[in-house]
């Protein structure tokens, strides 16, 4: 068995009365790929957003590696090697696709201000190696052809993959992706599914919130499922498919499992 | 004009020395008419003040409408270090500039967290706060009396006592401020700036410690400003708080505004046609805001994204990064 990279003790998050996520443990194995389902409005991408530092966690702990990180900036998350992805995509539009990419390269550069006017040695270096990790990745994740429109003007499902590329070029341990298949075609969902599982087989830890149970399903190796803030069931695809408590949730929400 | 636009583009280089050479010219062309010299040097003026506003708010989108403060500050600067401690104006130019940034970073640490119109208030009222000490501080600053009998600037031993030879001096630091801005925007200072312009909550999730780098960039923008004082301080010999009154920041604003703001071309053509504008409508002279306001108003009608921004001669902005083989090539 492998060690546990990312955990969670009693996480808890209130916004007001409403307990967005209710006492969550969950322990993610470093090499896995670990779903997160659960209705509309259950959690999942509050969950992130405290595991990311974006929200002030009501109580509880996240730690990662070992190492209590509850309370982290999150300017200092890429660092210590956790990124992610956005539900609601946020790109930055009006800059290229590869200087998309190129921001995702922050932390693992170091040119300050005199480097750049004097355009030094380790500025080069560093403009380089940034230049071409950048059009690798984006050869990763099927954009390099792209590299030079403007974020703006990507399709949808397109602009999914190279916020996968823009977080994966901070070199993140363990990769936070939310609702990555979300608006997309049969077709694109399908590329994205063996984009995950190209990532995953680099070695890197995967989180993946989804709706498309087909996606999830084929993909995860543990599965966890909120429904209204309460982790009410962890286990293999399998498992989940038949716990009761789980197919009761989806059921009273309408959405079929 | 689509023509000229994409010529520019195909022939970036070719372009930049072209413009140098009509610059390099035109003091020569109009050697004699003082008028024409003190126009072009106060398009070139304007040029690196609304430069440096264009850094902050066009680059990072932090919303400063009270670049005159800091240009006022660069001003003051020059002017006391030049009257009361004989500071040579090489020294001085820097040393204005630094003390811009320095006081942008007094304002930046409690504002950093604020946003547009929040922000932009503040640092309307930092704008009028650095007049009125100046006003009202009269044994530093001589208050409503302003400081006369500042020196010409000299070049190695040469006294730059002419518009003739404030023009070529303007020019240089024009050239300076550009080139220094084209490269930190080509940085990964540049790029994280864009990307908390774009997205804060996504460029801090990159890694980018943004409330820091809001501040930075106020720094760098306002040091531009800083310099432009010093140069203004020994343009006119004399320095008074009634020059940076918030007028003069509106005016800068405009010029980014209906120039293009995130382009290095935008807030020149702004400068240009601010400048020359109220000249042509001297009669007016009372009414210059009014002139720039009407400019703002045919802009956004006509062009929001300001008459050269939006990518329009993006090949001399940033660095063209597509080679021009490649693009073909793929
Ligand atoms: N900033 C906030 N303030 C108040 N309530 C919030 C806030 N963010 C989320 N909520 C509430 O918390 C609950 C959980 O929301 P969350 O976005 O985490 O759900 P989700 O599981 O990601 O849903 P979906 O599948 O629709 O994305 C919802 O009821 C939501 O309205
Ligand atoms: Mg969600």
């Amino acid at each position: 068995m492998s060690d546990v990279i990312l955990e969670t003790r009693a996480l808890s998050k209130h916004f007001g009365g409403l307990k967005a996520v209710d006492s969550v443990d969950m322990s993610v194995r470093e090499g896995t790929i670990h779903g997160i389902i659960g209705p509309n409005g259950a959690g999942k991408t509050t969950f992130f957003n405290l595991l990311t530092g974006l929200i002030e966690v009501t109580r509880g702990a996240v730690l990662f590696g070992g190492r209590d990180i509850t309370g982290i900036p999150p300017e200092r998350v890429a660092g210590i090697g956790m990124s992610r992805t956005f539900q609601n995509i946020k790109l930055f539009r009006f800059m290229t696709v590869l200087d998309n990419v190129k921001v995702g390269f922050h932390t693992r550069t170091k040119t300050g201000l005199l480097g750049a006017v004097v355009r030094n040695a380790a500025f080069r270096a560093d403009e380089t190696f940034v230049a071409e990790q950048g059009l690798e990745l984006l050869d990763f994740v099927g954009l390099r052809k792209q590299a030079y429109n403007l974020a703006a003007n990507l399709s949808y499902g397109t602009q999914r993959r190279l916020e996968i590329a823009r977080a994966l070029a901070t070199d993140p341990k363990v990769l936070l992706l939310d609702e990555p298949a979300a608006g997309m075609n049969p077709s694109e969902k399908s590329e994205v599914m063996e984009l995950i599982r190209k990532i995953s087989s680099l070695g890197r830890t995967i989180v993946v919130i989804e709706h498309d149970m087909k996606l999830i399903m084929n993909l995860c190796d543990v599965i966890t499922v909120l429904n209204q803030g309460l982790k009410i069931c962890e286990g293999t695809p399998a498992e989940v498919r038949n716990d009761p408590d789980v197919i009761s949730a989806y059921l009273g929400h309408a959405r079929g499992a | 004009m689509k023509a000229l636009v994409r010529m520019v583009q195909r022939h970036g280089t070719l372009s930049m020395l072209c413009a140098a050479g009509v610059l390099l010219a035109v003091p020569f062309l109009i050697r004699g008419n003082d008028y024409l010299l003190r126009i072009a040097i106060n398009i070139l003026l304007y040029s690196v003040l609304a430069t440096s506003l264009n850094m902050i708010n066009g680059y990072s989108g932090q919303f400063n409408i009270g670049q005159a403060g800091f240009y006022c500050i660069g001003a003051y600067t020059a002017a006391i270090l030049a009257t009361r401690y004989g500071v040579g104006f090489w020294l001085a130019l820097p040393a204005s500039g630094l003390i811009a940034a320095l006081s942008s970073v007094l304002l930046g640490i409690p504002t950093a967290r604020l946003r547009g119109i929040f922000l932009a208030i503040c640092t309307l009222g930092f704008s009028e706060i650095v007049r009125l000490t100046i006003l009202n501080w009269i044994e530093f600053t001589r208050g409503p009396m302003g400081i006369p009998g500042i020196p010409f600037p000299t070049f190695f031993g040469y006294e730059i006592s002419s518009n003739f030879g404030f023009y070529f001096l303007i020019l240089t630091i024009a050239a300076v401020t550009l080139f220094v801005c084209h490269r930190v925007l080509n940085s990964r200072i540049g790029r994280a700036w864009i990307a908390i312009r774009e997205d804060e909550l996504a460029a801090k999730s990159m890694g980018i410690p943004t409330t820091r780098y809001k501040i930075y960039n106020l720094a760098f923008g306002t040091f531009w400003a800083g310099a432009a004082g010093c140069f203004y301080a020994y343009l006119s010999s004399y320095v008074s708080a009634d020059s940076f009154t918030l007028d003069e920041g509106f005016a800068i604003l405009c010029m980014v505004l209906v120039g293009g703001p995130g382009s290095l071309i935008g807030p020149l053509v702004g400068a240009f046609f601010l400048v020359v504008l109220p000249e042509m409508f001297r009669f007016l002279a009372e009414y210059r805001l009014v002139i720039f306001g009407l400019a703002i108003l045919v802009t956004m009608h006509v062009r929001p994204q300001g008459i050269a921004g939006g990518g329009v001669f993006a090949a001399i902005a940033p660095d063209s990064e597509e080679p021009a083989g490649k693009g073909a090539a793929s």
